[in-house]
């Protein structure tokens, strides 16, 4: 049957779907074409279904090849049935009820009943194949859109992350400069002032973005906003309260681009050793002494060393 | 036949991916990451916490936040890799009724595949949100020497997550399937698996849609973190020297570190130097200091040196177990993100002769293989077959604590094999049959399946007796084992359902609690989003008040910020009705001044 060569091979049609996948609109364009196909496959297969077969050769069609297996011999006269594609010309012949031809026409029927298994088998198959790539696309489609959508704030996402570091230098720098360095020296006052100023204006510059600082000191420990780096024992305050940050977290709208990074307050919760996150650096008595200066990011740093 | 989605469920990291249009996709979490975190938190509001999100709160909720349970699942608290890891984590381990590995969390007791299953379920809401449809099926990914107890309990995970597991396969076999072996060649392949936290090599057969593992060996506790933790030690050692300052004792520039050393470490892996720029990471009297260090490629290999060779060992190890040569493997593929240093592949280029393969994202390339069989079982990828093995010999224990195999492991599930015992005294009444599994000689060195006696035997001289042991495995591995007495005809038998230590009421029990976790998590999470927005809604209010509130009567504005201000140290609070309350309450006095704001206008 030549309509079966028309048919794509379901291997084809993911291969091609796999190599072409590039642009969507060709994907679509394929698909389409793939469908199209799939319709003359099914238009087909529904022409042979309605063919005028006697009762008995329909029940043979029906009945599949189990009877043949039985080896029960058909005795109703057997109509020899055409390929699908020159049935519109020429549909059935009759034919002669010669003993000699029967065992032949009983063959040919069975092979050709063999082939309409065989198609139909096929034909479920790629109907099947079909729906499932046409919900697929529709879902890649989707995501597709979603992922568009989303896309802009990602960019800047994206940006304002690599931007990030440079920012927390900058603080650094500033947090360095001791208290009243400038009374000394005129000129590094004038110098620093400008620098604070740059600072400022990167801080304006990410503001402009939609990036705003996370807030953290005083608030309870987030997961969702903040990462814990370090824990502290005080009993002056809620257990899961941030009591520093030790490096600002930013968020665009509700995405958190970068996290929080916090010391949180727990209970005296009896850890088990070895496990090298649990036993803080710092000797808690230090922390305890310590001002809550944390809000002033990266101030600190210098009490520390 | 839904889609079936491939799990790669590792000791650190997980991965997911899928077959879509005839194409494997790698499924992205929530966050984004095209990996997550094999890390569980439980919250002490009940929360349970999954990846990313899990492992930073962990330094404050060490004790309820479990990870590496894939070391503990199936195996009994007694076992020597159980007890190494109790003196290592710092959650609690404890010893189940049944003598298994277990975790108090919070004062309940979790089965390890039950905290599996709170990270597959994630993985499974990952997958249907990708998918927009319903998953049910999956292929999970385990390493090649799990036994049938590992195997079983990480399939009961799947089921308490709601996942059907189609197949259980090792994780070299879907290396191989990603690299599309498996079409009917006769090949011999080595897999070099080096992750974040585990090393393994795997030597396999594959001739006719059978992947025959012949060896594997491994260092359960080498991985890519070693390799930053060199890094690291070179910057402080390199700053003490010149600075005279530790940064080990100070937790935000060990963090900077950390951060720092991972990233050189992937530079490095395609340029042959990177700058590591960490400005102001500490200061003392004299002022500020910076980290400005540049890290040769060559420095690194250097550093890491000793690491990758005590990979090369287990490779000649397991070369020597498979009894081969070099000369006779035909590929290497690299799986893990570590194996991308070029220090990896040159290596094991000296080791097996061959240029290992990496085309693939060595991360992703076991989940991808994991989604290629179920692409197999739903029929859409055709040109592979792949078959049901037994993973381990079967058998039975014989005079002298000798393991006697009755079916060799790698044969194509179902099957059935006899083998005939006899008695070892005069006149012994009855024989009992224990039932083993594994590849040891010795009985005991194998793990036991269970054993049951033969009573009944008519009393004869030793020898006289014959006794049929037949094991029977039926297309779901289930095991029947009968022993027959020919003369009598009297007959015993056990069915050996694969057991994870979990009851199949057990699983049943889990699966409806976790059904109500995750309707639980979807409340949680609505409550974040609702209080996300009043808390954007206050800060907007908060600045609109500032540049315009001016426009409103004073009682005004006090009242505005009366009300922002209560919203604001509610925030936290856990209770979605006053959560909501606040919004309506914010949201009036938001109208409020965007009404002022008009009227000024």
């Amino acid at each position: 049957m030549s309509a079966q060569d028309n048919i794509p091979q379901p291997e084809d049609l993911a291969d091609d779907i796999d190599e072409n996948g590039t642009s969507i609109d060709d994907f679509f364009r394929e698909l389409e074409e793939k469908e199209r196909d799939l319709q003359i496959t099914a238009d087909l297969s529904i022409e042979i279904a309605e063919l005028d077969l006697d009762s008995s050769a329909q029940l043979f069609i029906e009945n599949d090849v189990a009877i043949e297996r039985n080896g029960e011999p058909d005795p109703a006269p057997v109509r020899k049935v055409e390929p699908a594609h020159a049935k519109a010309a020429n549909p059935v012949q009759e034919a002669p009820v010669a003993k000699g031809r029967q065992t032949e026409l009983e063959n040919e029927v069975a092979s050709l009943k063999l082939k309409i298994a065989e198609m139909r088998a096929e034909r479920s198959d790629l109907v099947d194949k079909k729906d499932q790539q046409l919900k697929d696309f529709e879902n890649f489609k989707y995501r597709v859109d979603r992922e568009r959508r989303g896309s802009f704030i990602d960019q800047i996402a994206n940006l304002a992350t690599q931007m990030l570091p440079v920012l927390d230098n900058l603080n650094r720098a500033i947090d360095s400069v001791p208290a009243h360095a400038e009374e000394h020296d005129p000129a590094f006052t004038h110098f620093f002032q400008g620098i604070v100023l740059v600072n400022q204006q990167v801080n304006e510059v990410f503001a402009g973005m939609g990036v705003e600082p996370i807030r953290a000191v005083g608030s309870e420990f987030d997961p969702h906003l903040h990462e814990a780096v370090a824990v502290v024992e005080d009993a002056s305050k809620k257990t899961g309260t941030v009591v520093e940050e030790m490096l600002r977290g930013y968020k665009i709208g509700n995405k958190v681009i970068r996290h929080s990074m916090v010391k949180v307050v727990t209970a005296n919760q009896p850890v088990r050793p070895a496990n090298e996150d649990e036993r803080p650096a710092e000797p808690s008595a230090e922390d305890a002494g310590e001002p809550d200066t944390s809000e002033d990011l990266g101030s600190d740093l210098i009490e520390r060393s | 036949m839904g889609k079936v989605i491939g799990i790669d469920l590792g000791t650190t990291n997980c991965c997911v991916s899928v077959l879509e249009g005839g194409a494997v996709q790698i499924i992205s979490n929530k966050e984004g990451g095209r990996t997550t975190p094999s890390v569980v938190g439980f919250t002490d509001k009940d929360e349970r916490l999954v990846g990313q999100i899990a492992k930073r709160q962990a330094v404050t909720n060490a004790a309820n936040t479990l990870f590496a349970i894939k070391r503990l699942i199936g195996r009994k608290f007694d076992a020597p890799e159980v007890e190494k890891m109790r003196s290592s984590v710092p959650f609690e381990i404890v010893k189940a009724p049944n003598g298994d590995a277990h975790i108090r969390v919070l004062d309940r007791i979790y089965s390890p595949p039950e905290i599996s299953a709170i990270i597959l379920q994630r993985l499974k809401l990952s997958a249907e949100e990708f998918l927009g449809d319903k998953v049910t099926e999956a292929i999970i990914t385990v390493p090649a020497y799990f036994d049938d107890m590992q195997r079983q309990a990480t399939r009961d995970a799947g089921k308490i997550a709601g996942l059907e597991v189609e197949r259980i396969i090792n994780e070299p076999t879907a290396a191989a399937l990603a690299y599309g072996f498996g079409k009917a060649k006769h090949e011999k392949i080595v897999v070099y698996d080096l992750g974040g936290g585990t090393f393994d090599v795997s030597i396999m057969e594959i001739q006719d849609g059978v992947f025959d593992v012949l060896a594997t060996s491994g260092n359960t506790f080498l991985g890519g973190e070693d390799f930053d933790e060199r890094i690291i030690d070179w910057l402080i050692e390199g700053f003490k020297a010149e600075n005279n300052v530790d940064l080990r004792n100070d937790r935000l520039a060990l963090q900077r570190l950390k951060e720092a050393a991972e990233r050189a470490k992937c530079e490095l892996s395609s340029v042959m130097e990177t700058t590591i720029s960490l400005p102001f990471i500490a200061a003392d009297a004299t002022g500020p200091k910076h980290i400005n260090a540049v890290l040769k490629r060559e420095k690194f290999e250097e550093l890491v040196r000793d690491l990758v060779e005590s990979s090369v060992e287990p490779c000649q190890k397991a070369l020597w177990d498979a009894k081969l040569k070099e000369s006779d493997i035909d590929k290497v593929i690299l799986v893990g993100g570590q194996t991308r240093s070029p220090i990896i592949a040159r290596t094991v280029t000296e080791v097996f002769g061959k240029e290992p393969s990496a085309e693939i994202n060595p991360d992703e390339v076991v989940a991808m293989g994991a989604a290629i069989q179920g692409g197999v079982l739903t029929g859409d990828v055709k040109d592979i077959v792949l078959l049901d093995v037994l993973p381990l010999s079967l058998g039975v224990e014989t005079r002298g604590g000798l393991f006697a195999k009755i079916i060799n492991r790698n044969q194509t599930i179902p099957l059935q094999s006899t083998m005939t015992f006899t008695t070892v005294v005069d006149n012994q009444p009855s024989v009992e049959i224990h039932i083993l599994q594994g590849e040891r000689e010795i009985a005991s060195a194998n793990r036991s399946l269970g054993k049951f006696e033969l009573v009944g035997i008519p009393p004869a001289p030793r020898g006289v007796p014959q006794v049929d042991v037949t094991f029977e495995i039926d297309a779901n591995g289930l095991v029947n084992v009968s022993a027959r007495d020919k003369m009598t005809g009297l007959e015993q038998a056990m069915q050996i359902t694969p057991a994870s230590g979990l009851s199949p009421d057990e699983i049943e029990r889990l699966i409806i609690e976790a059904e109500t976790s995750v309707e639980k998590d979807k409340a949680s999470k609505e409550l974040i989003v609702e209080r996300n927005r009043l808390d954007s809604l206050i800060r907007n209010a908060r600045r609109a008040l500032a540049e315009v509130g001016k426009g409103l009567p004073v009682e005004d504005q006090q009242a505005i910020n009366q009300i922002l201000k209560e919203a604001d140290e509610r925030l936290n609070s856990d209770s979605m009705d006053e959560i909501r309350d606040n919004l309506a309450a914010v949201e009036g006095a938001a109208n409020r001044i965007t009404a002022a704001m008009l009227a000024m206008a």
